[in-house]
């Protein structure tokens, strides 16, 4: 074989530039192939840096996430490993549970993705709190947008909600004092409660949703909530009016998807303890009500 | 464990494909594989590895014995064989996959099953192989291993494809990887999960957004039913992309599991455009069915859509579906369909439209009033807005991952677009380097999307 392939070919010096040696003619067939030869090879170098750049991005997502998910978090003996375990999902369950709490950079990647969500549509925005407001732009100055806490201290968490070892007053008594009113959703109501039956606090929260058509007027819903059960509830047999005065207005509309108002008939406050002003006669809400559909 | 897990693709495919690496012999890598699916399918409950080696030692040995009974020419004997088999991959389909019709019942309560992931393709895996022996496709396997291989594999688990061991036998005994292959599966790996993680989520908001909501609106109707199938079309292409992509990272090559939406195929078309290898399967084993003419092919395509429409799903509302698929399927190779074939291709559209919204519609809903409900505010009957904000704003924000999902869809826009793109490309070879970059850059930025999505979803942030 090797005398076979002594006579079709001849011993080639490729460095010698004197030697003449037979080279086949050019064709369109074997240019092609060189093109194709050199797309490939283009290709297979394209192909090289794309496994390597996506390879690197993903070893290192898998280093930031997964290496980062320290056991010594826990401050506890560890996942054990035993057959009991294994088989019963209780290690793969503790591995998942594990993994799944102690995602880190949880801040860093939230800020990631407000930025990631602006590329997603129209109207995405970014949640960057503003430290100072300048006073003045372009020589005209802002109003003061921020939120004022009410002078006397009535947050609205105080009136709806009452501590465990707060005593709720019987609600029959006549207040002392009316609350003020304050810009927030809720809302306070009367009721009108018989001395001689017991009384019932329950709290409602008014879910104002609008599915808006510019010529429609807004729908408001209204769903009740049961006491909480750290709030001490009075039943009542007296004819109880509460009254929820929502906002609308025809041809505006709202942007706010879920907005809520709540309507407390009777209000337990932790300090100091709330009473419920009684009417005979008004069976309307002392207060203005702030309802969620304001324009 | 599912694909679009951290876990599992930052983790244990990496380490997967990795280990596959160290040794070039084919029972090396097959072992690598059965490890890893064993991991994967028992990730809640390792317990099911046991269920699943049962099952596959069953079918094992059904195959071995209709093979042996076909090689002597003893038609019923194999016959009996392969519907014990069918009834056995029933029961592992009902007793797994559809294990919600079992409530209250001891131990095939849901709390109490234990519950292989995927069963359902796990099931007809089992049943096409017994099939391919009794038909003499391929023959019975000898090596337990390599059934194994096939009937576990973690990349046929959760979409399919419906891969017929005949065709993939050679790659078990003896396939090669290369730089190329891991390549290409990292490009349709991160494709897949673009779909599953940014664009998949989009859509049910929408659907929940434009049919869940309080009051339902003309444009919500609308947009929130095509929602519901764009939502499911792109769950299941991203993780038949995904399967594809693990596929070529252990080099196996599969067929796509699902094709481009065409109106040229018309209902037929668009019913097998979804899970093609599945309606293939179920095609080839009710043509088995005896008998001539067009009586038994109405029978057939009943048939078939019927069991195709169970093994998605048991319920009134499937069923009454897949029976609604199998008559327009009728009427459209009996009656209409040459005639139709002729018309223009925005009839064919319309036509195509309206039957997926009407005829698909009804799997969403689980009462016919409800369905009839939404029949009528598709035409503006019962409700009295046309568009609710939260619809609005929710397209709006999404409204450029909206188009890219257009664009995924729309096969002429999509083809006008990479012909341009190719055209382009195949300019200069600077062209070339650019085009290339910039589809790098965009694929790692998508990958990125997607980690940091899955991270705070994971973390409930």
């Amino acid at each position: 074989m090797e005398n076979n392939r002594d006579k079709e070919y001849e011993d080639i010096d490729l460095a010698d530039d004197g030697q003449e040696y037979a080279l086949p003619d050019d064709s369109a067939q074997s240019e092609e192939a060189m093109e194709v030869l050199r797309r490939e090879n283009l290709k297979g170098q394209y192909d090289f840096i794309n496994l390597i750049v996506l390879a690197f991005v993903m070893i290192l997502s898998a280093a930031a996430l997964i290496s980062m998910t320290s056991s010594t978090k826990f401050s506890d003996e560890g996942n054990k490993l035993t057959v009991e375990r294994l088989l019963n999902g209780e290690y793969t369950a503790e591995i998942q549970q594990r993994y799944d709490t102690t995602i880190p950079f949880t801040e860093q990647l939230k800020w990631l993705e407000e930025r990631f969500s602006l590329i997603y549509g129209l109207g995405n925005k970014v949640s960057d709190p503003i430290d100072e407001l300048p006073e003045e732009i372009g020589g005209t100055e802002i109003p003061d947008m921020t939120y004022k806490e009410p002078q006397d201290e009535h947050h609205e968490q105080t009136i709806t909600t009452a501590d465990e070892e707060d005593v709720i007053p019987d609600i029959t008594d006549e207040p002392e004092h009316t609350l003020a009113p304050y810009k927030t959703t809720f809302t306070r109501t009367t009721t009108h409660a018989d001395p001689n039956t017991s009384t019932t606090t329950t709290t409602t929260t008014a879910e104002s949703t609008t599915t808006t058509n510019n010529d429609s007027p807004g729908a408001t819903s209204t769903t009740t909530l049961s006491a909480s059960p750290t709030q001490t509830t009075t039943t009542t047999t007296a004819p109880t009016t509460t009254s929820t005065t929502t906002t609308t207005k025809a041809t505006t509309t709202t942007t706010t998807t879920k907005t809520t108002t709540t309507t407390t008939t009777t209000t337990a406050a932790a300090e100091p303890p709330e009473t419920t002003p009684t009417s005979d006669d008004d069976t309307s809400s002392d207060e203005p009500t702030a309802s969620g559909t304001e324009e | 464990m599912v694909y679009s897990d951290l876990l599992f693709f930052l983790g244990l495919l990496p380490c997967s494909v990795a280990l596959s690496f160290l040794d070039r012999s084919a029972e090396y890598k097959n072992l690598i594989l059965i490890l890893t699916s064993v991991i994967f399918i028992s990730w809640a409950k390792p317990v099911s590895v046991c269920t699943v080696f049962i099952a596959v030692i069953l079918i094992y040995l059904l195959g071995l014995g209709i093979g042996f009974f076909s090689k002597r020419e003893n038609k019923p004997a194999s016959a009996v064989l392969l519907a014990v088999s069918l009834i056995v991959n029933a029961a592992v389909l009902l007793i797994f996959g559809h294990n919600y019709l079992f409530e209250g019942a001891l131990q095939l309560d849901p709390k109490y099953a234990i519950l292989p992931v995927a069963a359902a393709y796990f099931a007809v895996r089992g049943f096409s192989y017994c099939f391919d022996v009794y038909t003499g496709k391929c023959r019975a396997e000898k090596n337990i291993f390599c059934l194994l291989t096939y009937m576990i594999s973690y990349h046929l688990m959760l979409a399919g494809p419906v891969v017929r061991y005949g065709d993939i036998e050679p790659a078990i005994r003896k396939r090669t990887v290369s730089g190329r292959d891991i390549n290409d599966g990292l490009d349709l790996f991160i494709t897949g999960l673009g779909k599953a993680v940014l664009i998949a989520p989009l859509f049910d908001r929408i659907r929940l957004a434009g049919l869940n909501a309080p009051d339902v609106t003309l444009f919500g109707s609308w947009l929130g039913m095509a929602a519901f199938f764009a939502q499911g079309y792109f769950t299941f292409t991203a993780a038949a992309d995904m399967a594809a992509a693990f596929g070529r990272m252990n080099g196996f090559d599969y067929p796509k599991n699902y094709t481009e939406i065409r109106t040229d195929g018309l209902f037929r078309g668009l019913v097998k455009s979804y899970n093609t290898t599945l309606v293939g399967f179920y095609e080839e084993a009710f043509s088995a069915v005896p008998g001539k003419g067009a009586a038994r092919g109405c029978i057939c395509i009943m048939l078939c859509c019927i069991a195709a429409a169970a093994w998605y799903h048991i319920s009134a509302a499937y069923l009454a579906v897949g029976a609604a698929v199998g008559l327009i399927l009728i009427l459209e190779r009996y009656v209409w369909g040459e005639k139709l074939a002729k018309t223009p291709f925005f009839v064919k559209g319309i036509y195509l439209l309206i039957l997926a919204l009407v005829v698909f519609g009804g799997i969403y809903f689980d009462s016919f009033a409800d369905y009839k409900l939404w029949l009528l505010s598709l035409v503006g009957k019962g409700n009295a807005y046309k568009l609710s904000h939260t619809l609005k704003y929710l397209v709006k924000n999404n409204i450029f991952l909206i188009a890219a999902a257009f664009i995924i869809v729309c096969r002429p826009l999509k083809e006008l677009i990479f012909k341009g793109i190719d055209r382009y490309a195949d300019s200069s070879d600077r062209a070339y380097g650019q085009i290339r970059i910039t589809k790098t850059i965009l694929r790692a930025a998508v990958f990125i999307m997607c980690v940091v999505t899955l991270a705070l979803r994971t973390a409930g942030a």
